[in-house]
């Protein structure tokens, strides 16, 4: 792969969630903010930035905001009535509060951000996954068996909605600027994928993700001065045919080796298209960083939320450069966030019901929330087109592996900022959950009681959506939504079966309709 | 202040963190899949559970498919497979037990086999085209370099330095997680292809290419054809570097086929052009030969539908990277090219000449890093800054280095017992040496330091037999050690039994401990309460194994008492330890022993170790994870091998010998 040169002369700051300034590489031309009175025209494609955490088990009254807020409702079924609300901020002294969680200091954390935002109560993966990594994107199957629930969905891997995306040709109906697919930051298991993508066959394995925000740079920058052409022409024609020389040979091969070989050959395709991409998209005086996320490895909140702001930065950049238009930043707990040095998920994640645990939960959650996501929704806060700023052309996400009970997955909380391109509603705070409703209600013994609600599965076929995915390319084994459609029968806890009643439901049966006041 | 009851608990590291720390101990229903593998609605499920160990459990089968198939409990309570959760499915039939256990069972805690059964008209799972690791890949690159540049120091650094970013960019080998074992396995079975992977390929071999062809070596590289002011000599000037460059590279001779395919690379050229050269060096590093383990097989096996003996060369290269973790030298590619290799003298003799080298030493430890999970002891001076592990370690409070200290300490034992030493596996029980070359990790055995070069000095006697004894697989860092993990390590990885599930909010409500509990003490107020769903597995087959060695305390130092602590660090009290337990090493033995030293002669006795060891080397060394029905002529040899007085070298040797990796299966 040919080396690129980097343009380091010239350097633009922008200011991060935290107040910081910090040098960042972007366009000088996205700097400035106009406002406009007319509603925004949208002729930009969508991107995705999903940020994932681990555990949970913070209680619901402090991640969620107050129900008092749920103004509007709607008879989804003639037995369930969804609620909705505009997010209304409180204040506290310098912070900006939308919920105990949701709060951050009121120069980042403006009213206009605010409007950008959505609050997802009341979503459910309605079995028990446990440890998991694979609920946030929708490959279920990546728990850690344990409950037979858990372990039955293991027989029923997919590819997570980031590499739906990636390779879907209504998402990317043109690849000519795009550099990488998707951009996986971080190394927990969250991506998934088919081992031969292009073809969709072979077995689902985790897409790995890369720690260092330089290394994703190099491979998302496109140089304004662009790339000289080799003398001699790139010999990636040539790899690609010694691998179809062994595949298409007379030797003797399983199975398994043609399959290797496939698998071999569509990366080898990819290769080549990376290598040519890019002439149609510009960095401008982009520069590199100076920066690693690698060298933020400290048990400290400033270091934790400096890593995940390289990652952001470089996020950004693919975004505004239009090298890719994907991003997946996958965390681990949220231990650093608080400085803490011993065993998170014993003495913390799993001790969620007492007094001391519970608010070190909070504290890292709120801290997270202000130095990591909101950092990136400020980062993409800059306009794009006359009155759409980047962040509005996006849907950045955070989700939870766990609801307020850590290992539950009752109420998965998802916030989000940006509409997807006009796709969204926002500054919305959805209630999904069918309260009032004793079959649908379940104590979990500490935090006040969950109540459940629509499926998760729902708001992930919502997202592909809003990615301009149709159903048609994400639908599989017959079902609606997106995920496994399981049903949990166990009798553990969460009232699944009474609630959600059989696979055949009408929650299963509607899970590819956009969810309720989320449609633009 | 009063102490917090929580803290013990807090502290304990109970519960689900490994996975299968608590058992579900009750049958498994499973919902059912339709005939095209969609998911059946809700009630078309079956359910079958059968116990492992002693009980079984029976559940109906769907109407609209077969129903997933799981494992019972070990005291036979399949309370739950009674026909699943089918409308239309039979009705099954509830669990038979025949030992009543604590009335709670275990999910699917299965005994280990202790011998396997080789049939050799078993053909083994046909086998999938397996990567370099990139820790082969890597060694290989460099020693191609090392052999085209004949050896000239300068010009290997040279070049070498220029492949270093390329070298950087190439993504790591992982220990790979596996449904048997999600918290990693062996860096071997790390066989994703990754996009990174053909684009780092391609990254190094443009840049090796590249390097390979500057002015100041391609005279070396490529002869002085390819400098000399004659064009008369070019076109067999590349013919030629083809041949032999293309063999050394990938690891056979070129077919003419070959030769023309990689000649059409360099292009049409008339001229000798280090840029045409560059890219076939370049193709080569990417070619499937390359980055595979090609294997086309050879002769059929007799009796085996489907299974070949390997080629000469093909063998020679399995062997190659399996001892050496690199490309084959000129010796056995010499044995390769008369077909010596394929005489059974020969090829003892080979291996005999291979183990001597120090790659092979390399090679066994990489095994033992991964067997042992050496990595997964967590940092200890995290917490150095809270009160009660500060109380705790007192002068001991550890540093840095502390961990890789620990870690260099077990991997020395193993590389000293097995090298050095000559010993059996046995001797891994028992021996009293002491590795720790850091001052702090000795202090904390009670001892001085190695100086590496001399015999070991020797632990406190009787105290600290074997190598489970060892800091590293006590330590925790925090002040409480872990009884329940160190007893899943041992029955896992040592003894190769398989745990149960944890169910389903296993510790949804932890109970309330009091202050002056121990660790041991709060652990079975935790998971050993008669009639509760954990007690099945923690009672009897997990912490039993944690609680022998619970006179270490969790920086590893031997104590007969357990200091309690309240929040503050404020010591509170002593309580005696107790290491009595019924380890249940073989399940039905509820032989009672006082504490380490007899826990490890029990291993040592049990018969299982060599087993395990023979099937975690299997994964190794094959890059998958072992079936032992089907794998039994992989797996024996080495079993026996280890058994009666064998040799850990023997692991190495034992493996290589056997018929099965000399063969592949292809259906």
């Amino acid at each position: 792969m040919a080396k690129r040169v980097i343009d380091i002369t010239r350097r633009q700051f922008l200011v991060g969630a935290g107040g910081v300034t910090v040098g960042l590489p972007i366009l000088p031309s996205l700097l400035t903010k106009t406002a406009y009175g007319a509603d925004p025209t949208y002729t930009r494609s969508p991107r995705l930035y999903w940020l994932t955490s681990e555990h949970g088990g913070a209680f619901e009254s402090s991640m969620f905001p107050s129900p008092s807020l749920l103004t509007q409702s709607q008879n989804l079924y003639s037995d369930h009535t969804v609620r909705a609300g505009t997010l209304v901020p409180t204040t506290a002294g310098s912070d900006t509060v939308v919920s105990p969680i949701l709060r951050a200091n009121s120069s980042v954390f403006t009213p206009s951000l605010v409007a950008k935002m959505n609050v997802l109560w009341g979503l459910d993966v309605p079995f028990y996954i446990a440890h998991n990594t694979g609920l946030h994107l929708g490959n279920y199957a990546r728990n850690d068996g344990n409950g037979d629930e858990g372990k039955a969905v293991q027989a029923f891997p997919r590819p997570t909605i980031d590499q739906i995306m990636a390779w879907s040709p209504s998402f990317y109906p043109d690849l000519g600027s795009v550099r990488e697919r998707s951009m996986i930051f971080g190394s927990r298991p969250v991506s998934f994928n088919y081992s031969n993508p292009d073809t969709k066959s072979g077995s689902i394995d985790n897409v790995r993700g890369e720690t260092s925000s330089l290394a994703v740079f190099k491979s998302i920058f496109v140089p304004a001065s662009g790339t000289a052409m080799p003398s001699r022409p790139p010999i990636v024609d040539h790899v690609l045919e010694s691998y179809n020389r062994l595949r298409n040979g007379n030797s003797r091969l399983s199975a398994g080796d043609k399959q290797r070989l496939d698998d071999h050959i569509a990366r080898i395709a990819e290769l080549e298209r990376k290598l040519t991409a890019g002439s149609s998209a510009s960095c401008g005086n982009v520069t590199q960083p100076a920066d690693d996320a690698n060298e933020h490895q400290g048990n400290t909140p400033a270091d934790a939320g400096k890593q995940i702001s390289l990652y952001n930065q470089v996020a950004s950049v693919a975004f505004m450069c239009g090298t890719s238009r994907i991003a997946v930043v996958c965390y681990p707990d949220t231990a650093r966030y608080v400085s803490y040095g011993g065993d998170w998920h014993q003495e913390v994640a799993h001790q969620w019901q007492n007094d001391d645990p519970q608010s070190k939960l909070v504290a890292s959650y709120q801290s997270f929330f202000e130095t990591s996501f909101l950092d990136m929704a400020a980062q993409l806060d800059v306009e794009e087109a006359p009155g759409v700023t980047y962040l509005d052309n996006s849907l950045c996400v955070w989700t939870q592996e766990s609801g307020m009970e850590t290992h539950g997955s009752v109420s998965i909380p998802v916030v989000t900022f940006g509409s997807a391109a006009g796709f969204l509603e926002t500054g919305l705070l959805c209630d999904y959950r069918r309260t009032g409703n004793e079959a649908s209600q379940y104590d979990p013994g500490a935090g006040g009681t969950q109540v459940l609600g629509l499926l998760y599965a729902q708001w992930l076929g919502t997202v592909l959506q809003a990615m301009r995915v149709p159903p048609s390319e994400f639908e599989l084994w017959g079902s609606k939504g997106y995920g496994y459609p399981y049903l949990g029968s166990v009798d553990w806890g969460p009232p699944f079966t009474p609630h959600y009643t059989s696979t055949t439901s009408r929650y299963f049966t509607d899970a590819s309709n956009i969810l309720p006041f989320l449609a633009a | 202040m009063a102490p917090n009851p929580r803290r013990n608990l807090r502290a304990l590291g109970v519960s689900l963190a490994l996975g299968v720390a608590a058992g579900g101990c009750v049958g498994k229903v499973t919902e059912g899949v339709g005939p095209d593998g969609s998911p059946a609605a809700n009630g078309s499920g079956a359910a079958t559970g059968s116990g492992a160990t002693t009980g079984s459990g029976t559940g109906g089968s769907g109407t609209n498919g077969a129903g997933a198939t799981s494992s019972g409990g070990s005291s036979g309570k399949a309370s739950s497979s009674s026909g699943g959760s089918s409308s239309s499915g039979g009705n099954g039939t509830s669990g038979a037990s025949s030992s009543g256990g604590d009335g709670t069972g275990g999910s699917g805690t299965t005994a280990a086999p202790p011998t396997f059964a080789c049939d050799d008209s078993v053909a083994p799972p046909a086998a999938s085209l397996r990567r370099l690791t990139m820790t082969e890949y890597q060694n290989s690159v460099a020693d191609l370099i090392a052999w085209t540049l004949a050896g000239d120091a300068a010009s290997i650094e040279s070049v070498t330095s220029a492949l270093a970013p390329a070298l950087a960019d190439l993504p790591a080998d992982v220990r790979q997680a596996v449904p048997q074992d999600l918290h990693g396995a062996y860096r071997r079975m790390d066989q994703t292809l990754q996009q990174e992977h053909v684009d780092g390929a391609y990254e190094l071999g443009t840049a090796l290419g590249t390097a390979l062809t500057q002015a100041s070596v391609i005279g070396k590289v490529v002869g002085s054809c390819a400098t000399d002011s004659s064009s008369s000599n070019d076109a067999a000037c590349l013919d030629a570097f083809i041949q032999k460059f293309g063999a050394r590279a990938l690891r056979h001779p070129l077919s003419a086929d070959d030769v023309t395919f990689y000649e059409s690379v360099y292009g049409s050229s008339t001229t000798a052009d280090p840029r045409a050269y560059a890219d076939v060096i370049g193709v080569l590093l990417n070619a499937p030969e390359a980055m595979y383990f090609v294997e086309h097989g050879d002769k059929p096996v007799s009796g085996q539908t489907g299974v070949y003996e390997l080629s000469p060369y093909e063998l020679a290269s399995r062997l190659s990277y399996q001892l050496w973790q690199t490309a084959p030298d000129d010796e056995l590619l010499a044995k390769a090219g008369d077909a010596s290799l394929l005489d059974d003298a020969t090829y003892a003799a080979e291996v005999t000449r291979m183990l001597a080298d120090p790659r092979a030493r390399e090679t066994l430890g990489d095994f033992f890093e991964d067997w042992t999970k050496v990595q997964d002891l967590p940092a200890l001076d995290a917490k150095n800054s809270d009160p009660v592990f500060k109380a705790f370690a007192g002068s001991d409070l550890p540093n840095a280095s502390l961990r890789q200290a620990m870690i260099d300490d077990v991997l020395g034992l193993l590389d000293y017992q097995t090298w050095t030493a000559s010993s059996t596996l046995g001797e891994l029980f028992t021996t009293e040496l002491s590795f720790a070359k850091d001052d702090r990790l000795a202090k904390l055995y009670g001892i001085g330091s190695w100086d590496g070069k001399s015999t070991p000095p020797s632990l406190p006697a009787g105290q600290r037999p074997g190598l489970l004894t060892r800091a590293l697989f006590l330590s925790t860092g925090s002040p409480n050690t872990r009884p329940i993990m160190k007893g899943v390590f041992i029955r896992k990885s040592i003894l190769c039994d398989e745990l149960g599930d944890p169910p389903p909010g296993a510790n949804a409500m932890p109970p309330v401990l009091g202050p002056d509990m121990t660790t041991r003490e709060s652990v079975e107020a935790i998971t050993e309460m008669d009639g509760t769903v954990c007690a099945g597995c923690h009672k009897a087959y997990i912490n039993p194994l944690g609680y022998a060695t619970e006179d270490f305390d969790a920086l590893g130092r031997f104590r007969s008492a357990q200091v309690l602590f309240d929040d503050q660090g404020k010591q509170t009290g002593t309580k005696p330890i107790d290491t009595s337990t019924a380890p249940h090493v073989n399940f039905d033995d509820a032989t009672t022993i006082a504490g380490a030293p007899e826990l490890m002669q029990l291993l040592n006795e049990s018969g299982k170790v060599e087993a395990c060891l023979a099937r975690n080397f299997f994964r190794f060394t094959y890059a998958r994870w072992d079936d032992p029905a089907a794998d039994g002529c992989a797996l024996e040899p080495v079993r026996q091998a280890l058994s009666g007085g064998g040799k850990l070298q023997d692991l190495l040797s034992a493996t290589v010998l056997t018929s099965t990796f000399r063969r592949r299966a292809f259906q």
